[in-house]
């Protein structure tokens, strides 16, 4: 009996410090039931609280890059308040060294602390998590060129209108020059001929590095070439109809293979991360480095003694093509969040409005996707990579993004090892694609 | 002149080893001074001629961080958290020590089990526990926390400590009519100084310094510790080692300060406390 | 007992338990409850699994291979810092000036967390790292610290043995004064000398701080995640993917959080497991000593 007492004392303790827990943060604890209250009548809460003239407060989850710092997501979000002043916005951040926020936002999400406005979030993952608030579609969304892309189940979740090449090769036109290199590589064997001149110049060929970069490097250099010929591939992947063991891959890690054999990638990149490479590449240590469109946001700001061009990444046949996002990430709004209007309206004020969305797509070197393409001053890079874009066919994603269907989550990690075992000296290419395929039969749901 | 010979030769050994042990230190304190091209320019020399205070000023108080503030929390956290451990688990370790039955020997060996877990791998059960709760994203829920993940470490420096001193003192207080707080308080407690101290210091180490835990619980209240708050403030991509080693120093600063002001009780607290446990 | 002396022990010890039972037990029970399901985590639908997770942990050869790596950090972190710190508390267990500055310095490592830690050894070892820009201005090949896969394993045991030695270096220190000056007289009479002493006495006598610095080290670096979270994220190719680091990684990035539950469990056997049988062998081994 007089156990009992004490665990009761106990539980007198625990609670009475629970409950100064809920006074004083009652502002910020937000139990998953409360959200969903408000979900079901949306308006009423928004309208309640501007009738009684306190400001709104939502919380923002900015994604910070080199290219898009917290200052200019500050300055954004400064502009957005002294034209709603009635809505406030925190903006928070990811914490860990991960190539995307969805961790972070996981975790989150467990606790019922999902932030109201999300972005750069893989949004299947957190529409199967019914996270994601269904956008409305209306006059404004109506403007996005292809809006309807980024459908799931035909309702969209995430407010992007942007395209962003990623299979791009940049390259030093004084190292081409030193090698006496006159024409861009459009065929793999081009590329494997202007590595050799560069390499028989002293000139480091190509530049990657480890983590997240490797497997980018790879996907890029080699998927252009499957998806040139399947634009499904990931939707067949999932029919079981095609394999990463299929001749056409291994065919492409075999060029890949080739190009890390002969030794044309820069030494120690396994060592270095993209932050370190980017520098190498700026500093003229390196001839070519295959990089997302973002990278040339780098270059416009970055001191050097020579000039970048731009070409896609060379296919087996010489076909031009892009890989990349079209209208993918964005900005997305949380289903429980208690101010949804009030986060819809600065979700569509971070990507719509013009002076917004044209910094956002300078920032990271992004091209606008409305109807009425905005643009942006480019920098006579951005402007190569603007033709090339007009110049190509419609793209289609790789790695972790949407080939006909999105890829199982994580995959990314996969070609990160696979790329990297490749760099360590691992040639046995038949395993390592058979281990892509391996971690797919594992991880689908 | 033997034992000169023999000291020279002990200086051998520990001036390498302390040399090993404070490079790092030194590079983060002296290039916290410099700007970032003398950084790269020369990481070892002292930056005297060319000091600077500029990367502390730029990154001790941003839009996104306060380390005023992150001071205050990582203060309040930290403090509250080490006084309800300590009164606690000193009064849990008595019984354990003094009492013997088969309910008590599993409690201890579910509380050995709470050693080995990485607190990383339960982070979500833990979320979803505080959320139902309703702790998470409160002070309190970290407090209540880091009394849950840190009592089986301080009841086994306390539990070995508590066994080394005679039962007799108890009993003689026994028969005077003393209660067992009475007991525990006036006149055991006092005894364990040496294992209280040596706790003290592992726990106000570890917890300022905690990392993953803070950042989840505290979420985006806008509360953060220093350890969580440099983290934020340094970003993912950063190769800025001038904001870096500046926010490294002020992070470490306070703890420092307190090591070096304390460092007699420190160390005597460790060598005393730590090897009955 | 009377009465009141229950009730007091009952207080006194309620508290404690309670904190305990709620916020790590209970988190301890759900992982295993997640174990048998088969849930990602966010989604709200999720199936019982029954053992599947556990089987399929038992043929994942990523598994098998942070296993392996763990156990090479754990092995050598603990040989050598015990190694080295018997080593250096026998040479510190001295009265002087210096003693006391070189007691200051071994404690430092112990004050800084594992993210600054990173900041710094990251600045100093990385290829483009300061040490390595020292190496090459004097005309030295640039040294993959974090690049080569074996390499990188012992970056990361050292930097774990770095970062513990000064504390295990006290704990001894603390054993070597608590032995009596009488027992050095009666063998020094009998003409031993001071290699006979160490192992005839000092060494015997520092069982105890033997035992807790071998299960401190043990049990910390069986756990070993910040280090590799700061410094390699698992890389190159998984070479320093540790258990813990993995069982984050495939709940989170992999978005299998019962999978990963169930790699926690095993991990949560193995440590336990091999924890007991250590501490159970040093303990005996302590009563036969002394």
């Amino acid at each position: 009996m007089k156990k009992w007492l004490g665990i009761l004392v106990t539980t007198m303790l625990v609670s009475v410090l629970s409950a100064c827990g809920s006074n004083s943060g009652s502002e910020a604890t937000k139990s998953p039931e409360k959200g969903s209250e408000a979900t079901s009548s949306p308006t009423s809460g928004s309208e309640g609280a501007q009738a009684t003239g306190e400001p709104v407060e939502i919380v923002f989850q900015s994604w910070v890059t080199p290219n898009l710092t917290a200052e200019y997501y500050d300055g954004l979000i400064e502009r957005f308040k002294a034209e709603n002043p009635g809505i406030k916005v925190k903006r928070i951040q990811p914490p860990a060294n991960e190539g995307s926020p969805d961790n972070y936002l996981k975790t989150l999400l467990a606790s019922g602390d999902f932030p109201d406005v999300v972005t750069n979030a893989t949004i299947q993952m957190f529409v199967d998590a019914d996270a994601l608030l269904e956008i409305p579609i209306d006059d404004e969304i109506q403007k996005i060129n292809n809006y309807e892309a980024e459908m799931i189940d035909g309702k969209l979740y995430n407010i992007s209108a942007i395209r962003q090449p990623q299979s791009l090769v940049f390259y030093n036109k004084k190292l081409f020059e030193q090698a006496g290199i006159t024409e861009t590589p459009k065929t793999w064997a081009e590329m494997e001929a202007t590595a050799e001149k560069l390499a028989a110049k002293g000139i480091t060929p190509l530049l990657t590095a480890g983590d997240w970069t490797a497997g980018f490097t790879f996907s890029i250099l080699t998927s252009s070439e499957i998806y040139n010929h399947n634009r499904t591939w990931y939707a067949d992947r999932y029919d079981e109809k095609v394999k990463f063991t299929d001749a056409n891959w291994i065919e492409a890690a075999e060029y890949y293979n080739n190009l890390v054999r002969k030794g044309y990638f820069n030494k120690g990149a396994l060592s270095i991360d993209y932050t370190a490479v980017e520098q190498e590449f700026l500093k003229g240590k390196g001839a070519m480095y295959p990089m997302g469109s973002w990278f040339s946001a780098a270059e416009a700001g970055a001191e050097k003694d020579f000039e970048v061009g731009v070409f896609a990444t060379p296919t087996k046949d010489g076909t031009q093509y892009l890989l990349g996002g079209e209208n993918a990430g964005g900005y997305a709004v949380s289903k429980n969040s208690k101010h949804p209007e009030e986060a819809l309206k600065f979700a569509k004020f971070m990507m719509l409005d013009p002076e917004a969305h044209k910094g956002y797509l300078k920032a990271d070197a992004l091209f606008s996707n409305l109807k009425e393409p905005l643009k942006w001053d480019m920098s006579p890079l951005q402007t190569e990579i603007y033709n090339l874009l007009l110049n190509n066919p419609p793209m289609v994603g790789h790695l972790n993004n949407k080939v006909g269907r999105v890829p199982v989550a994580g995959i990314q990690d996969q070609y990160n090892k696979v790329a990297q075992n490749i760099l360590l000296g691992d040639s046995d290419l038949s395993k390592l694609m058979a281990s892509l395929d391996d971690y797919w039969n594992k991880n689908k749901q | 002149m033997k034992n000169t010979v023999r000291n020279g030769f002990r200086h051998l050994f520990l001036l390498p080893l302390s040399i090993m042990l404070l490079v790092p230190f030194y590079i983060a304190l002296v290039n916290a001074f410099k700007t970032k091209n003398d950084i790269l320019a020369s990481p070892f020399s002292l930056p005297i001629d060319r000091m600077t205070f500029d990367n502390f000023i730029r990154s001790a108080v941003t839009p996104s961080f306060n380390i005023f503030k992150a001071y205050g929390t990582s203060i309040l956290i930290t403090g509250v958290s080490v006084a309800l451990l300590i009164l606690i688990t000193s009064m849990m370790s008595f019984v354990f020590a003094r009492l013997h039955n088969r309910f008590l020997s599993v409690c201890y060996l579910l509380l050995l089990s709470g050693l080995m877990i990485p607190p990383q791998v339960i982070l979500i059960p833990l979320v979803k526990v505080l959320a139902a709760l309703g702790l998470m994203f409160t002070p309190q829920g970290l407090i209540l926390y880091n009394i849950g993940f840190y009592i089986p470490f301080t009841v086994f420096i306390y539990v070995g400590f508590i066994r080394t001193l005679s039962r007799e003192l108890d009993e003689s207080a026994k028969i005077d009519g003393a209660s067992q707080y009475r007991i525990f308080w006036s006149i055991l407690f006092p005894l364990l100084r040496p294992a209280t101290a040596s706790a003290v210091i592992f726990l106000c180490l570890w917890i300022w310094n905690d990392f993953i835990n803070p950042v989840i619980i505290l979420g985006s209240t806008g509360n953060y510790t220093v350890t969580t708050g440099i983290f934020q403030a340094v970003g993912q991509y950063s190769t800025n080692w001038d904001d870096v080693f500046a926010l490294v120093v002020l992070a470490s600063a306070p703890i420092f300060l307190l090591y070096l002001f304390m460092q007699r009780h420190f160390i005597a607290g460790l060598t005393e406390g730590s090897v009955k446990g | 007992m009377n009465k009141s002396d229950r009730w007091s022990f009952a207080t006194m010890f309620a508290p404690g338990i309670l904190i305990y039972v709620c916020f790590l037990l209970v988190p301890i029970l759900l992982l295993i409850y997640y174990s048998f399901l088969n849930w990602n985590g966010v989604s709200p639908s999720y199936h019982f699994a029954g053992l599947a997770n556990y089987m399929e942990a038992f043929r994942d050869e990523a598994f098998r291979r942070a296993l392996g790596v763990t156990l090479f950090i754990t092995v050598v972190a603990t040989v050598v810092v015990n190694g080295l710190g018997i080593l250096f508390a026998v040479l510190l267990n001295k009265k002087g000036k210096m003693t006391n500055f070189y007691r200051s310095v071994f404690f430092f490592p112990l004050l800084l967390s594992t993210v600054s830690i990173g900041f710094i050894w990251k600045s100093i070892l990385s290829y483009n790292g300061l040490l390595n820009n020292l190496l090459e201005s004097w005309g030295l090949e640039r040294i993959e610290f974090f690049g080569n896969p074996d390499l990188a394993v012992l970056t990361i045991t050292f930097l774990a043995i770095w970062q513990s030695t000064g504390f295990i270096i006290v704990i001894y220190l603390a054993g070597l004064q608590s032995i009596p000056g009488s027992l050095y007289e009666a063998v020094k009479i009998d003409g031993a000398n001071r290699w006979q002493q160490f192992r005839h006495i000092t060494f015997p006598m520092l069982a105890p701080s033997f035992t807790m610095s071998v299960i401190f080290m043990f049990t910390g670096s069986m756990r070993e995640y910040d280090r590799v979270a700061v410094l390699t994220y698992g890389g190159p190719a998984g070479a320093t993917e540790t258990i813990a680091y993995q069982v984050v990684k495939v709940g989170f990035s992999a978005n299998r959080l019962s999978y990963s539950a169930s790699l926690a469990v095993y991990m949560l056997v193995i440590v336990s497991i091999l924890a007991v049988t250590l501490t159970v062998y040093l303990r005996r081994r302590e009563e036969r000593l002394l």
